[in-house]
């Protein structure tokens, strides 16, 4: 196992990053667990490619997006098969501490403006990752963050108000 | 600190505390069931019941369900790439579903990027993944074909006459130590092979990896990519006696290394952060990374006169410093000026390392050092080039 130890390695350092990247994209933290760890298996299975990356971390990310959009689409296509008219809403997150009213005020968000807040603030990624994963420009990044700084900002204000 | 960040903070905390990543032994046990499930084939057996099944469904429903919000629809990217001030090659990704195949067309200039001529690839779509260019010399090129959902040996397509002819390659396939090329640029590689991957230090010969004669005194080294202008190679990674970073600089090669220990506040980016520049025998490093949450930037700025034997930090970054936020891209222009940009602060310079003004040149966006000069992107498939730093000269891939 010695010689796996940079795989490990990558495996500590980035696995929060990645449920988090796939979080900001499904809204279920379940999901984006298991979306993380088949990411990782894939690596696993081919550490030569991931060796040669630029970048090992934004090789997994990409996977992890297109596990996530591969998840999208059969799910589109189950529900189409299935004829529902709305969809399932994601399981509640399973996150102890003390700011369930921020991770709901979050959740709550449009999803564009829900994956920017969970990409910078809690994936922490630089706002030119977050524009990566999105792939939507800089400047979009910035001003959603800005928006949805507002947004929840009033959220917040709104639930203290009405304590 | 507002309430709102304290309280974005505290919730990062507590999602990244209850986060608790399974043990590396499950990953393994997994990535051996896919490649046991892939032999078995299930996946032809299952395509042919969803095709069967699936295909009438979708006749008879041709409505999108309202519930899950769309993707965007990506654009094309671009990787450009010179092996000298000449010869350069763009590849560039049409990928217009969110997924689905890539198309990708390859692009040649032997002019310093005014004229592009189309180049034909042998393969130009790749399924759920992604390609990459890898410019080994004026002529010699590799595209490197990244499935990423798929198993087995990975293909690459490789020319030794600008992509006018093709021949397969094993991006793999590990050859006896070879020096680097003087215009070869510095990749890692995998000492040994399948689960046990060791990274080391090499280049990319004829489409497969080739490791340097003698790999560097570091720990999970990582290449630094393109030579200096003076024809150094450089690695970085743990100087496990030191127990902190290093680079290790050669100008033979690969044959021979000088290492040193360059300590910085915070934590280095090992990918991406660590960037040195030459110019007439004067070299810096600045080392990019985080101080804390959100707080990223260049943490150190390091200056050597005897070829990277040795180095001085000049400049220590802070979260709230004039450097902070910047991905530490640096330009060491003909006049010894070195400019580094910023996101957020824009473009600051110095003319010894140690204190940094704002410029009046400010960069458009980071810079890339390639063996054509500094390259910057300033729009999808639009750059502007430097030799020098100080003039810059734009085209347009097309």
């Amino acid at each position: 196992m010695a010689e796996q130890a940079w795989f490990a390695e990558l495996y500590r350092s980035s696995y929060r990053r990645l449920v988090l990247t796939a979080y900001a994209m499904t809204n279920d933290l379940h999901a984006a667990e298991e979306i993380t760890q088949e990411a990782f298996a894939l690596g696993y299975g081919r550490q030569g490619r991931v060796a040669r990356a630029d970048s090992p971390e934004a090789w997994l990310r990409t996977v992890v997006v297109n596990l996530v959009r591969r998840r999208y689409r059969r799910r589109v296509l189950l529900e189409k098969i299935l004829r529902r008219q709305e969809a399932e809403p994601p399981p509640p997150p399973d996150v102890p501490g003390e700011h369930l009213d921020l991770h709901e005020a979050i959740r709550g968000l449009a999803p564009e403006f829900r994956a920017v807040v969970v990409l910078y603030y809690l994936a922490d990624l630089p706002v030119d990752e977050v524009a990566s994963v999105l792939d939507v420009p800089l400047g979009t990044v910035k001003s959603r963050l800005a928006r949805a700084r507002t947004a929840l900002a009033d959220r917040l204000r709104t639930e203290v108000d009405h304590v | 600190m507002s309430e709102l960040d304290r309280e974005l903070t505290a919730l990062r905390a507590d999602l990244h505390a209850a986060l608790t990543p399974p043990d590396l032994t499950k990953v393994a046990g997994r990535a051996r069931q896919r490649s046991v499930r892939r032999r078995m084939q299930i996946g032809a057996v299952a395509a042919v019941v969803v095709v069967s099944v699936v295909v009438p469904a979708l006749r008879a429903v041709p409505s999108e369900p309202p519930g899950i919000p769309p993707f965007p629809q990506p654009g094309p990217t671009y990787q450009v790439d010179f092996a000298d001030a000449d010869h350069g090659y763009a590849l560039r990704g049409d990928c217009e579903q969110v997924q689905g195949p890539c198309r990708y067309r390859l692009f040649a200039t032997t002019d310093g990027g005014r004229r592009w001529e189309e180049r034909g690839l042998p393969q130009a779509t790749v399924d759920h993944g992604s390609a990459w260019l890898i410019v080994a010399g004026r002529t010699e090129i590799t595209v490197d074909r990244d499935p990423m959902m798929g198993a087995g040996v990975i293909h690459a397509d490789h020319s030794t006459d600008g992509g006018r002819t093709w021949s397969d390659a094993v991006p793999d396939e590990l050859l006896p130590p070879t020096p680097i090329a003087p215009a070869a640029a510095l990749a890692s590689v995998c000492l040994t092979p399948g689960y046990n991957c060791q990274r080391g230090i090499g280049s990319t010969v004829d489409g497969a990896s080739a490791p340097v004669p003698t790999q560097p005194p570091l720990s999970d080294p990582v290449a630094g990519g393109p030579p200096t202008e003076g024809g150094k190679h450089w690695a970085v990674g743990l100087d496990e006696a030191a127990g902190d970073w290093a680079l290790s600089v050669t100008e033979d090669g690969g044959v021979t290394w000088s290492t040193s220990v360059l300590r910085v506040p915070g934590v280095p980016t090992m990918r991406g952060g660590w960037h040195v520049v030459e110019r007439d025998g004067v070299m810096y490093t600045t080392v990019a990374g985080t101080f804390g949450v959100n707080q990223q930037g260049v943490l150190g700025v390091f200056r050597s006169t005897d070829g990277g034997v040795s180095w001085t930090r000049t400049f220590v970054g802070s979260p709230k410093g004039s450097l902070s936020d910047a991905p530490g891209s640096p330009v060491l222009t003909e006049d010894g000026r070195l400019l580094v940009y910023s996101a957020s602060h824009g473009t600051f310079e110095s003319a010894d390392g140690v204190t940094f003004t704002r410029s009046a040149h400010q960069l458009p966006a980071p810079v890339t050092w390639t063996r054509g000069g500094y390259l910057v992107m300033t729009t999808e498939g639009s750059y502007e080039l430097s030799t020098d730093g100080v003039t810059w000269r734009k085209f347009t891939v097309r």
